[in-house]
């Protein structure tokens, strides 16, 4: 069980239980002194009374005290060693694995999930789930073994005595049951007051520019610090709920310390112990109840931890695209035949049909929302489609393998991604054995090289997280240079030069478009000037399709594209302070 | 500052919390006298035992189990005590929390607003909420324990001293070592560990945003390996690191665990001696057994000790990035605020850098915007347009020369009352999880519901309010409210509208809207601009060709000014730009460009 929840490997899985052996190893070699220095009371007081007038061995006492010494140290050093080597390694096997599966899901995926939260999984999942494995596991389960031994030890040494010492057990563990159901209202109050704490906190520093500038700065200032304030109260009143529980539990433990004595008490005066049996039982009732409470809070501990181990499990047990990566292609005409995507319950795409054609350029426009980057992104199977199929050389792309497909695209997307590396890896990305000389060129054609010589290092310069030290416009020509060097039978440019000024704009689609002969090329584009020589032209509204046609047949019908055709052109001539330059 | 220690530094910033601070610590070390109360009950108990000798049918069974009772409710006794000191931990870790939260909030609020953007949100807020949670964390649980950890071993040796002397300072011994080889271990995790182990973390955890971010791009050029060797190499590294340590902690680690269970190794030899020694051998044992009963205690103690000395470094730590938070310099304040005669904006050989020793992305630049004109700037990216935007607004400071506003410079007006003078309209917008009005209020409190329809009704937003169920009132980021990034920049230029103020500074971005919102910002755009000062950074050409002035900056500097009919006629960088621009640019196979 502990197997699955925590999604372990077999080895990782055997080193928990040794682990939880060597933990309740530890916890019993630490009690072991206590029935030495027991023994050695017995005997002064049974020297003490005359009864056994042999004399104390101190070599012997001190011999088995230091064999005791050696085995709390060897067996501590042992248990350390395993577990907390062992979580590490284990942690460490999630974290790849979980990586290696990430990159096999569907893009939808991540349309769910954002990047902070990935990588939290990732990262503090793991690392929760590396903690309760390293010291919570096997503290909660070594100390319940460790503790049943005693248990059953004493038990077969008096029942009554141990009974005594563990009947409040039961009872106290059920009040902890109790205060997680009680404390639950107060402590999701707190969680809903600490969650407004963080929004509120981010809300003020992403809008920090505006909320500086405001008449409103100390109103709002003023709101954000009640949410922090909140938190005090809410806080308070879940420790409050919580501490009264957890010390009732603990204290009606303790009641076993009394009740050993009253029962020790009874027993003894009708004979039925002796004084050593009570002595002990004295001497457990003082240090049993510490290591118990422990467990106590480990259980804590452990149940927090599931949901973790939840959300990792969640990713592995995501299923993962699949297809036969064997297939070749031959030739690049995209069909789409009937297809429709639902995201989520939303269905975005309606019942489209289009063919884009090898050697032609095919525009997608309309309205924002309208889907034309959700078409894109199923034909490259980023997503899968909900109905229909997407046919490329007459071949069902669901069939073919998501990294064999995508072989055969250079795609252009508006956001751009780039790694921290130089510039020369970042444009290599798009064809790992490409030669310096093809580098360079890709790097040129993609008008990259008049600011990476203005770069101290030119193009060994390392960019940075994402290259958060370029502008808009040079990242995405670096990831133009990428599909250049790429140069596959397969274009989807998606807004590709929209943050790009009109002269680096102009030559790149020059140079693009040299790039697409006898290439299948589908280019989403806002401006509709730039798609006026387009062979195909697929108008889109609401995830259907309105018009097809090229430019000329499109104006004609005077339906939605030209429309949006008019507005632009007004909205380009219109210029500042609406003085008309027509 | 350094120099003061960490508890100091933490009861500075309780404010009037320090007395519950100390209430704490009183209640939960009282608690932890008492909890050796127990303990003394059964050593009664014991004693009774021993003083009836062979006769254990004579035991006084009543006056035993009232030391059973007794012990009982010492237990409770001392947890409600400790219990009551958890209660004060928290009252002053939460309100410690609360205020320095928002200390932090004030403070960054104060700050100029370069320093947000050189310092993303997303780490700010980690400081705000993780490190005042680790200053709660430490003040809540670890102090009252450490307290308790250091009082009762000193009540506890003070009553072994009473019982018997010698074995009581033998005990000490193992607790010596004990305690040597934890300030071992935290000077081997205070030399440098904590850094490199978050160093190791930060990797990792760099590296993971990098890897997912990274997956579609991974995916499109089928460079899975690739991508995936870096963040491996940092998972390797980062359990390499942590094995490596904890390994090398192994050995002092099990030393101090042997050390503070293995009181009885010396226990044992020194109490068989002296019982052979001693002259009162009863005595002897009843000490004896008190030693048994109570040496257990010392190792939960002092695993306490050990927990709270590691966090303490870690608290430390949080408490200096606070710091040094705070101590950033906020915008200076200005006395006497002067108020400008007019809105004519005058750069006078302005000259400024990001970096000092960078290049300077303003060079000596030098024009003026007349009040009720349109200013554009134009140029390719990183030729300075945004950074003359960004220092009129303060965002920062300029190095050379002067900015002045009617005649008075900019750092000589009072923050706020300049600001109320500029309405801007960004490129990332980003609308409260507010209602609409409450949005578009933002710049105008005292705005009544009447001009705020109005406001919107100028930027075009009749479209937006229509399909929203609860029109000016739905709250942004509710479920099923989704505007669009350009219908977010229509409400956003609706509040800009309503302020309504002099100056307005623009950095215009249309270019991912689609044509419909395009045109509709345009209006909204035309409506805000009316005989204000604009100041405008134009990324495309087609906007600006009505501007009064036009400036063409090229890596900081002017290279050229004048209206659009004048700069093409000069037939320099504009106009050149504005060919290109004209020439339209239409995607076609073979690269024959359609003009």
């Amino acid at each position: 069980m502990l197997k699955h929840i925590f999604s372990l490997t077999d080895r990782g899985y055997k080193n928990v239980i040794r682990g939880i052996l060597l933990t309740a190893l530890h916890n019993l070699s630490v009690m072991f002194p206590a029935v030495l220095l027991l023994l050695l009371a017995s005997d002064m007081i049974q020297n003490y009374f005359g009864e056994d007038s042999k004399n104390i061995s101190l070599f012997a006492y001190w011999g088995a005290a230091l064999l005791l010494l050696l085995i709390i140290y060897w067996v501590y050093r042992w248990t350390y060693k395993e577990t907390y080597v062992s979580a590490y390694e284990e942690s460490a096997n999630t974290r790849i694995s979980i990586s290696e599966k990430i990159r096999k899901l569907p893009l939808s995926y991540f349309g769910n999930r954002d990047l902070s939260d990935l990588t939290s999984t990732l990262m503090d999942d793991t690392t929760t789930v590396e903690h309760t494995l390293a010291t919570g596991i096997t503290e909660l389960f070594g100390g319940v073994i460790s503790s049943a031994v005693i248990l059953l030890t004493l038990f077969f040494y008096d029942w009554r005595m141990s009974l005594s010492l563990f009947i409040c057990l039961p009872i106290s563990l059920a009040v902890l049951a109790i205060s997680n159901k009680v404390s639950s209202s107060s402590n999701w109050k707190n969680r809903g007051a600490k969650l407004g704490v963080s929004e509120g906190i981010q809300e003020y520093l992403e809008n920090i520019k505006l909320v500086q500038t405001s008449p409103q700065k100390e109103s709002y200032r003023i709101r954000v610090e009640q949410k922090i304030k909140r938190v005090v109260r809410t806080s308070m009143i879940y420790e409050l709920v919580m501490g009264v529980f957890v010390s009732s539990a603990y204290n009606i433990l303790r009641v076993g310390l009394g009740l050993v004595v009253v029962t020790g008490s009874y027993l003894i005066t009708h004979g039925e112990i002796d004084l050593i049996g009570f002595l002990l039982f004295l001497f457990v009732a003082a240090r049993i109840y510490d290591p118990l409470t422990t467990v106590f809070f480990k259980i804590g501990e452990f149940f927090y931890s599931f949901v973790s181990a939840f959300r990792i499990r969640e990713i592995r047990d995501y299923p993962a695209q699949t297809g036969d990566a064997d297939i070749k292609l031959n030739s690049y005409d995209i069909t789409f035949d009937h297809v429709s995507f639902a995201y989520n319950t939303d269905t975005v795409i309606h019942d489209v049909s289009f063919v884009a054609k090898q050697g032609e350029i095919t525009a997608l426009v309309g309205p924002s929302g309208c889907g034309k980057s959700t078409l894109s992104k199923l034909a490259s199977r980023f997503w899968d489609v909900s109905e229909g199929r997407i046919l490329i050389d007459g071949k069902n792309i669901n069939h073919i393998d998501p990294e064999t497909l995508l072989s055969y695209f250079s795609i252009v997307f508006q956001d751009v991604v780039l790694f921290n590396d130089t510039i020369y890896n970042n444009i290599k990305i798009g064809k790992m054995n490409a030669t310096k000389e093809e580098i360079i060129a890709a790097a040129r054609m993609a008008r990259c090289e008049d600011f990476i010589h203005k770069l101290p290092y030119g193009y060994d310069t390392i960019i940075g997280e994402n290259g958060k030290t370029l502008s808009g416009g040079e990242r995405q020509r670096i990831s133009i240079a990428r599909a250049f060097l790429k140069n596959a039978p397969i274009v989807l440019l998606d807004e590709a030069t929209a943050s790009l000024d009109p002269e680096n704009e102009t030559l790149i689609q020059e140079a693009i478009g040299k790039l697409i002969r006898n290439k299948t090329v589908l280019i989403i584009a806002h401006r509709l000037r730039s798609i006026e020589d387009c062979d195909k032209i697929v108008v889109l509204k609401s995830g259907k399709v309105q018009e097809i046609g090229h430019h000329q047949e499109l104006m004609e019908l005077n339906g939605l594209y030209h429309h949006l055709f008019e507005l632009q052109r007004e909205s380009s001539v219109w210029g500042v302070g609406g003085k008309d330059q027509e | 500052m350094k120099k003061t220690g960490l508890l100091s530094r933490l009861m500075n910033h309780a404010g009037k919390y320090k007395v519950t601070m100390i209430l704490s610590w009183l209640f939960s070390g009282l608690g932890g006298i008492l909890s050796l109360g127990p303990y003394i009950c059964i050593y009664f108990v014991a004693l009774k035992l021993l003083e009836s000798g062979k006769n254990l049918t004579m035991i006084n069974g009543e006056q035993m189990t009232h030391y059973g009772w007794l012990a009982v409710t010492l237990t409770g006794l001392s947890f409600m005590l400790y219990g009551i000191g958890l209660l004060f931990s928290h009252l002053t870790a939460f309100n410690l929390m609360a205020s320095l939260r928002i200390k932090l909030i004030r403070h960054l609020g104060e700050l100029p607003l370069g320093f947000h953007i050189s310092n993303p949100s997303g780490k700010l807020r980690k400081i705000i909420e993780k490190n005042t949670e680790s200053m709660e964390n430490f003040v809540a649980h670890q102090l009252p324990d450490f307290v308790q950890a250091i009082v009762t071993p000193l009540a506890f040796l003070a009553s072994m001293v009473l019982f018997d002397w010698r074995l009581a300072f033998i005990c000490l011994i193992p607790i010596g070592i004990g305690f040597a080889m934890l300030s071992f271990m935290l000077k081997g995790e205070s030399k440098g560990f904590l850094e490199q182990y978050q160093k190791s973390q930060a990797d990792m955890s760099n590296a993971a945003v990098e890897y997912v971010r990274g997956i579609s791009v991974v995916k499109v050029f089928g460079q899975t390996v690739h991508s995936f060797k870096r963040f491996h190499h940092s998972i390797i590294n980062y359990k390499n690191f942590v094995t490596q340590y904890a390994l090398s902690m192994g050995k002092p680690m099990s030393g101090y665990i042997a050390s503070i269970h293995g009181i009885f190794f010396v226990l044992i030899p020194s109490g068989i001696i002296l019982y052979q020694m001693s002259t009162n051998p009863k005595g002897f044992i009843l000490s004896f057994v008190f030693f048994i009963v109570f040496t257990p205690m010392v190792a939960v103690m002092l695993m306490k000790v050990m927990y709270s000395s590691s966090n303490k470094l870690i608290t430390t730590q949080a408490l200096d990035t606070i710091e040094n938070l705070l101590n950033e310099k906020p915008m200076p304040q200005v006395k006497n605020s002067k108020r400008p005669s007019s809105y004519d904006i005058v750069f006078d050989s302005v000259s400024f850098q990001y970096e000092k020793n960078g290049a300077k992305t303003i060079d000596n630049l030098s024009f003026t915007a007349k009040a009720g004109t349109v200013t554009a700037l134009v140029g390719a990216s990183g030729g300075g347009k945004s950074t003359v935007v960004n220092l009129i607004t303060r965002f920062w400071d300029v190095d050379d020369g002067s900015i002045c506003v009617g005649g008075v410079n900019v750092k000589d007006m009072n923050y706020n009352e300049w600001m109320s003078q500029v309405s801007f309209v960004f490129q990332d917008i980003n609308l409260f999880k507010m209602s609409i009005a409450e949005n578009v209020a933002f710049s105008k409190p005292t705005a009544t519901e009447e001009e705020i329809l109005k406001a919107l009704h100028l930027a075009q937003c009749d479209d937006i309010l229509a399909k929203l169920p609860n029109g000016i009132h739905t709250v942004i980021g509710t479920k099923g409210v989704y505007l669009s990034g350009g219908e977010m920049q229509r409400i956003a230029l609706a509040r800009a509208i309503l302020k309504d103020a002099p100056i307005v500074l623009l950095d215009e971005a249309t270019a991912f809207a689609d044509p419909e919102n395009e045109y509709k910002i345009q209006k909204a755009l035309d409506v805000l601009m009316q005989e204000k000062t604009v100041i405008m950074i134009a990324h495309r050409l087609s906007t600006v060709t009505g501007a009064d002035q036009i400036l063409v900056l090229e890596n900081g500097r002017l290279t050229e000014r004048g209206s659009h009919i004048e700069l093409i006629e000069h037939g320099g960088a504009y106009a050149g730009m504005y060919k290109e621009y004209q020439s339209g640019t239409s995607w076609k196979i073979g690269g024959e460009v359609h003009a």
